[in-house]
């Protein structure tokens, strides 16, 4: 589980460096949006040991505190890091091909307007639909993959979990 | 012995067994699939329970909540995807290990761990339930406080070589943790108005986004057609000798830690085997190893958060206060048949906990016996052409997650979750820190500001349980490292011109 | 079977859309039910709200002769549940459990009042009450309040939760009294009473069942039940009017559906909840859970909910 992707490879140049410094910078922005709110938590009328803000305040400091150093790390690594990465390393994770991008959007897409359209039509339509798209967008192509499997799929989960457990689907 | 007699004689009924082979099936089926937690099939069942005797009653309730703890294993080895919480620490090594080709053997080893783990629970259940329970009521804030920043060092372990970068995740968990009603003043806390969020963060969507959906797209992005897909085989199923031997020490340390835990009133399976994963890896010879595919941090969680059954039913049945949120349920159900759970059961009804303790052996053993002889077909599902797997997944962890509240809100929580969490591994942050954060950093803040309204930090200081937690968990912490730095020093001055010098963890991690 | 229903025509239901989810044809009162109802439950499947509704769904499936289909909608401590039931249409179809929330989860920033709901009767009583350690010094309520007059703010009462029910209890009774406990907030109703058992707490404020079970396992001490008059359950524990401090308070809960509910359908499900409330097996089932079971008209029990509504505006006021 514990994956990790080398965080800078092959040159140092500056673009890598700030590449591998981007996610700090996005969680001290986190960090801070996080101290904006707890400071701004509403003290209560009734008198307790310790202020609300306490906890709130004490991650944001520690996130802030740790992405600080992430950035930092992030421009004076030395290329060890780079090459030790190919010793024992576990998952290497292949780089993100452009029709893979296009297929975690697709996914993404699909659950999202599965959401809409099962608001107004029965989960046995749609979730045909929305199993059938999924698997248009992973690839399948044909009357087996887009409407016997999609309809198998569905059936399965409306009978375990509607039928079975009483799920309200 | 003869309470031991008639409980255990009350089962040789034949409804008694049916009662029990139907709560395995449905244990093992709602376990399997993610977003269906334990708690939820129990709940639904004791509706139907609430009618039968007494003891055909609870046999269908303590077995689906038995073999749940071993269907939940085979998502979480396979596809990275816990079936139930109880089995957030499974995938830390489960699908490390499927991933190297070695499904089978883990899905053996981990059912034989769950097994031997649950074994021991009951074990002590039958003869120390009234000592134990006396230290579960020593348990109060404080200790719970202290118990979980124990707890919090996992992160550490967790994060292996990327120390910052899962200090920062394990914040970023613990941040989620702190959104919904303020524990203490009852005032709505960044919900932004949202009333899904006011009881926190859906912790199960969370799961399921991060594991499993993550894991889906993960696949996806990176994955050219006709490429090789991360489980091509499964290997042995049996382990051999070697292997067999390796297993005693984690299972008997994720036992004790596991029963402890369960033994602690509200803490379930999910924290046991988080907590006894860290400790197995303190305590193995290959620590390195945990996280990456460790035989012995697999068997470890799951032997402990089985033995955590034992535990929890322990301190529901001596005390009358639930071990954990499945527990409170059946407490329901007991109090409705009359049954008194409290100190005063043991005195006055030890057959029914004889009784109790047989159901549960055998829920363990055909559980056990369902596991091995269903695994491979289950495992078959993995040899679907990528399209159809992948979308199976996303479509049962819809499902499974809308389930758990009946709420989309929960199913674009997961969704998000996925993509944050494809984006986090992409960029090298570890996901368990974020869950652990999630589930601990509540119980942290509330035993923290409970303790502080109830005595202020003296409370903490002056408990022996909390400073000893407290000192261990740093100790824990410190002590490995430095004895490994030291090492490394020495080794670097005898011969620190081998080129061929392993890389020490340790240097990394700073 | 809705579903079943549904499956046969689902062709037809791509044009139309779906009568489960969205709208739903007029109600006649003559011919009511028609079809299957949904029973919404603000709480988790397993809990005492669900046990309180499974257990009125049987009876009322068979006065009404269709299927009650039960519904978990949880979250929010209770939002979810009461929002969803509330946006529901008035149409007989779907029906709801509403627990003493309705009453003051307005009060607490959520838009949530009694007169968003047809209230149809009151099915229930889940009395607070008031107990100690048994090591306790205190052996009466007055001991008690004595102590908490003597140090005001120092008596730590533990409750359920933040904002719950149990801990406006511990407040009201403060209040009526005219003595300052110390309310702390645990994670459910068992955590608070385990605190009490331990002695982490000198006081706690829990319902009748949770409390009930750990007196007889002489574990806690009840000094009073907030409740008009003594519960069956409780026989030998005074109420606190007998002990001088006149304070009614607890959890409770209702039958009720959307406002708007057409007049005949009202009637009919008012008669089907009385009656289904008045059965023996529903009375049984409430008696061993240690609530007090009830069975008001339905404009007893609006009334009653408006007057409580009244009252916690007070407290969190």
């Amino acid at each position: 589980m514990v994956s990790h992707h080398p965080p800078v490879q092959g040159d140092l140049g500056v673009a890598a460096r700030w590449r591998a410094a981007a996610p700090g910078v996005v969680f001290l922005v986190l960090g801070t949006v996080l101290l904006g709110l707890a400071r701004s938590i509403e003290l209560p009328t009734r008198a307790l040991a310790v202020s609300p803000r306490i906890w709130p305040e004490a991650l944001a400091f520690g996130i802030i505190g740790l992405s600080v150093l992430q950035i930092v790390l992030a421009f004076v690594t030395t290329p060890r890091a780079a090459t030790a990465k190919t010793a024992d390393d576990d998952d290497e994770e292949g780089p993100a091909s452009r029709s893979g991008i296009v297929r975690v959007v697709g996914f993404v897409a699909a659950t999202v307007a599965f959401g809409l359209l099962w608001y107004y039509l029965h989960f046995l339509v749609s979730g045909l639909v929305f199993v059938a798209a999924l698997t248009w967008v992973a690839g399948g192509r044909g009357i087996k993959d887009l409407l016997l499997f999609p309809a198998g799929v569905t059936v399965v989960i409306y009978v375990l979990f509607g039928l079975l457990l009483r799920v309200p689907l | 012995m003869n309470a031991l007699f008639e409980g255990f004689g009350a089962l040789l009924s034949l409804q008694m067994l049916l009662c029990i082979a139907i709560g395995a099936g449905i244990g093992m089926l709602v376990g399997a699939f993610p977003g269906i937690t334990a708690t939820m099939a129990v709940a639904l069942a004791s509706a139907f329970t609430l009618t039968m005797d007494p003891l055909p009653g609870l046999a269908v309730l303590l077995t689906i909540l038995i073999a749940a703890q071993f269907g939940d294993r085979v998502p979480a080895i396979l596809i990275n995807t816990p079936g139930t919480p109880a089995s957030i620490a499974t995938t830390f090594d489960g699908y490390a290990m499927a991933k190297q080709g070695k499904a089978g053997i883990a899905l053996t080893a981990s059912a034989f761990a769950s097994a031997a783990g649950g074994f021991v629970g009951i074990g002590v259940l039958m003869v120390a339930a009234i000592p134990l329970s006396t230290l579960a009521m020593r348990f109060g804030s404080p200790e719970m406080f202290a118990l979980v920043i124990f707890g919090l060092t996992m992160m550490v372990e967790v994060s292996g070589k990327q120390l910052v970068k899962g200090l920062i995740a394990g914040l970023f968990g613990l941040a989620l943790g702190t959104i919904g009603r303020d524990p203490m003043d009852g005032s709505d806390r960044f919900t932004f108005g949202i009333p899904q969020l006011v009881e926190g963060v859906p912790f199960i969507a969370v799961i399921i986004g991060l594991f499993g959906i993550a894991e889906v797209f993960s696949q996806m992005i990176s994955r050219t057609r006709g490429q090789q897909k991360p489980i091509t085989s499964f290997g042995r199923w049996w382990p051999n000798k070697q292997e067999n031997k390796q297993l005693i020490k984690p299972v008997a340390v994720g036992s004790a830690v596991g029963t402890v835990v369960g033994v602690l009133p509200a803490v379930g399976g999910d924290i046991g085997g988080i907590v006894a994963w860290n400790q197995a890896k303190r305590l193995s010879k290959q620590p390195e190893k945990f996280g990456k595919g460790s035989l012995e941090g697999l068997t470890a969680a799951d032997s402990s958060s089985n033995a955590g059954v034992g535990g929890s039913v322990l301190t529901t049945l001596a005390l009358g206060v639930p071990g954990d949120s499945v527990m409170a349920v059946m407490l329901g159900s007991m109090i409705i048949w009359g049954i008194q759970p409290g100190p005063g059961l043991f005195s006055s009804q030890p057959d029914l906990v004889y009784s109790i303790a047989g159901i549960m052996l055998v829920a363990t053993v055909l559980a056990l016996g369902l596991s091995l002889l269903r695994m491979r077909g289950v495992a078959k599902l993995l040899e679907l052409p990528d399209r159809f797997l992948w979308t199976v997944i996303l479509a049962f962890c819809v499902v499974g997650t809308y389930a758990v509240n009946n709420a989309i809100f929960d199913v674009g929580v997961m969704l998000l979750f996925g993509v944050l969490g494809l984006l986090l591994r992409r960029y090298g942050f570890p996901a368990g820190p974020i869950v652990l954060g999630l589930i601990l950093g509540p119980l942290a803040e509330r035993n923290f500001r409970r303790s502080m309204e109830l005595g202020g930090l003296e409370t903490i200081y002056t408990s022996p349980i909390a400073v000893g937690l407290i000192v261990l968990g740093v100790l824990a912490v410190a002590v490995p490292r430095i004895r490994a730095r030291r090492k490394a020093r020495r080794q670097e001055a005898d011969d620190s011109d081998t080129p061929t010098d392993p890389p020490v963890p340790v240097e990394a991690s700073r | 079977m809705l579903r079943l229903a549904a499956l046969a025509v689902a062709g037809t239901l791509v044009v139309t859309g779906c009568a489960n989810r969205g709208g739903s044809e007029t109600a006649s009162g003559a011919n009511y039910p028609e079809k299957d109802l949904t029973l919404i439950v603000h709480a988790a499947a397993g809990g005492g709200s669900d046990l309180t509704a499974r257990t009125l769904a049987k009876e009322l499936e068979s006065d009404l002769g269709r299927s009650i289909v039960v519904e978990n909608r949880t979250g929010g401590g209770g939002r979810v549940g009461l929002t969803y039931l509330k946006d529901r249409p008035a149409d007989g179809y779907s029906i709801g459990f509403i627990p003493v929330e309705v009453a003051m989860l307005g009060h607490q920033g959520a838009d949530i009042k009694p007169d968003q709901y047809t209230i149809l009767g009151q099915v229930m009583n889940a009395p607070a009450t008031l107990s100690v350690p048994t090591n306790s010094p205190y052996q009466t309520l007055d001991d008690l309040l004595a102590a908490a007059r003597k140090d005001p703010g120092t008596i730590t009462v533990s409750n359920s939760g933040a904002g719950a029910i149990w801990e406006a209890a511990t407040l009201a009774l403060g209040e009526a009294a005219g003595v300052t406990f110390k309310p702390v907030p645990y994670d459910g109703g068992a955590p608070a009473v385990a605190a009490g058992v331990s002695g982490e707490v000198q006081a706690v404020m829990a319902g009748v069942s949770e409390s009930a079970a750990a007196a007889g396992n002489n574990q806690l001490r009840i000094l009073a039940v907030l409740a008009p008059e003594r519960v069956s359950s409780l026989p030998d524990v005074p109420t606190g009017k007998e002990q001088g401090v006149d304070v009614v308070i607890g959890g409770w809960g209702l039958m009720g559906a959307p406002a708007g509910l057409p007049d005949e359908v009202k009637q009919r499900l008012a008669e089907a909840v009385n009656k289904a409330a008045s059965s023996q097996a529903f009375k049984d089932v409430m008696t061993k859970a240690g609530n007090t079971p009830l069975a008001t008209s339905p404009d007893e029990a609006t009334q009653f909910t408006q007057s409580e509504y009244d009252r916690f505006g007070q407290i969190y006021g």
